[in-house]
């Protein structure tokens, strides 16, 4: 199972292969705690997403889909210090889209090994700023999928 | 301790209300009248294995065995229900009457409110990233008065929505299959992972900072403090919205079959802009 980790001053994100499935780990790696912003709000939702990239370096990202918000605040969870968070994303579960700078052909993807981490980021906002909410951009390291990849999405946006 | 404590105060509240009869037979009253008289039965205390029976309704029911005093048989009352073949078991009897309970006392009565803040017609704001947002807090109070069985814990808030364009229905879980609501209809509003505002109780509720009660110390309760405290962000995810949405927080006394309190208040967010 392919593990990667990539250190930052205040998270560590891990990531993880699992049964079709993301594991995505968050490490708080202070001595203090950390707020991160729950993942169903609208200042969470686009926090995570992950970057895949073949042989050739052509790169993708896998990002959420936009979606509205009927009911809506920002709230957000505590990390203590080096408490660690797993969130296990399902790319296949109709929230995802693939978006590239150029075409993307999953059928030909599921050809080739691929490289793939995680990515956490969180904006500066009013909220974020209030609420002592991290804000910045941690990546974790690379990991290898090898054929057939059954965390990919069927299709691009 | 406390779990045993509590099993023992349980198991007596129950044999309180167990009654044990034994009808008087007839041969105790002479020869003439019923078989059995029973306005006169002697209360017993409980026991078990003695041919006395447990009943909540103090009744002894026809055709039962019931044991005399002077060791004569009983007479039935109607025929006796032929014994079973062996290796066939008579239906259970039918489960006593549970105890009717008393109806709720409590209620519920709002003090101030419901209140959005703004109220009237919002216009939403366009975002760098190309969506559409507005902002406003939701609040109300309940009374608390316990000599008058007013108990906040018995008054809820839910807010309400509804899209003026069919095109407008909210894009998230919450609203899905998308054919299962209409525009111009109200709908109690939730988000993506199924909670609502303003439910102390259930798999609808939570207690976070935008949707919680609190007591008038500003403490957090959410399962009886008085004040309630919201707030909405509504957004247009893709900024392409040109309706409004709008919204109401109605007042209810969950107590008393949901009964509305007071006048709902109203909120619009027009995403034409």
């Amino acid at each position: 199972m392919p593990v990667g980790a990539h250190e930052s001053t205040a998270l560590k994100l891990e990531l993880a292969l699992r049964s079709g499935r993301l594991a995505v780990t968050i490490v708080n790696a202070t001595g203090g705690e950390q707020r991160l912003w729950d993942w169903h709000n609208s200042w969470g939702w686009y926090a995570l997403a992950a970057q895949a990239r073949e042989r050739t370096g052509r790169s993708f990202e896998i990002k959420r889909e936009l979606r509205d918000w009927s009911k809506n605040g920002p709230t957000a969870f505590v990390l203590s210090p080096g408490e660690r968070h797993e969130v296990l994303l399902d790319l296949r579960d109709g929230s995802w889209e693939i978006v590239a700078a150029e075409s993307v052909d999953v059928v030909h993807l599921q050809d080739q090994p691929l490289e793939l981490r995680a990515r956490l980021r969180i904006e500066p906002t009013p909220e974020a700023e209030r609420l002592g909410v991290f804000t910045g951009t941690v990546f974790s390291d690379w990991i290898v999928s090898t054929p057939p990849h059954d965390w990919l999405p069927a299709s691009t946006s | 301790m406390r779990a045993s404590l509590t099993h023992q105060r349980s198991t007596t509240a129950i044999h309180r209300h167990e009654i044990i009869v034994r009808a008087l037979p007839r041969a105790a009253r002479g020869a003439r009248g019923p078989a059995w008289d029973f306005a006169r039965v002697s209360v017993l205390p409980p026991s078990r294995g003695d041919g006395t029976k447990s009943s909540d309704s103090a009744m002894v029911e026809p055709g039962e065995d019931v044991s005399q005093s002077d060791g004569a048989p009983a007479e039935p009352m109607t025929p006796p229900t032929p014994a079973p073949a062996p290796g066939v078991f008579p239906p259970n009897p039918p489960p006593p009457p549970a105890p009717a309970k008393p109806a709720s006392t409590k209620k519920a009565k709002l003090k101030s409110g419901p209140t959005y803040t703004p109220s009237g017609t919002i216009k939403a704001t366009k975002q760098s990233d190309g969506s559409k947002t507005a902002t406003f807090t939701l609040g109300a109070e309940f009374e608390n008065d316990p000599a008058h069985d007013v108990d906040p814990a018995a008054g809820e808030v839910r807010q309400f929505i509804q899209w003026t364009k069919e095109e407008d229905i909210p894009n998230h879980a919450g609203f899905r299959p998308k054919t299962d609501y209409k525009a111009n209809t109200w709908y109690e509003d939730r988000d993506s992972v199924g909670k609502r505002y303003g439910r102390r109780t259930g798999p609808y509720a939570e207690c976070v900072s935008v949707n919680h009660y609190e007591d008038k110390a500003g403490n957090q309760n959410c399962a009886s403090g008085e004040v309630f405290v919201g707030r909405d962000d509504p957004t247009d995810g893709s900024g392409a919205k040109t309706g409004k949405w709008l919204f109401e927080l109605r007042a209810f006394d969950v107590a008393n079959g949901d009964a509305s309190l007071g006048t709902p208040a109203s909120v619009a967010v027009d995403w034409n802009v």
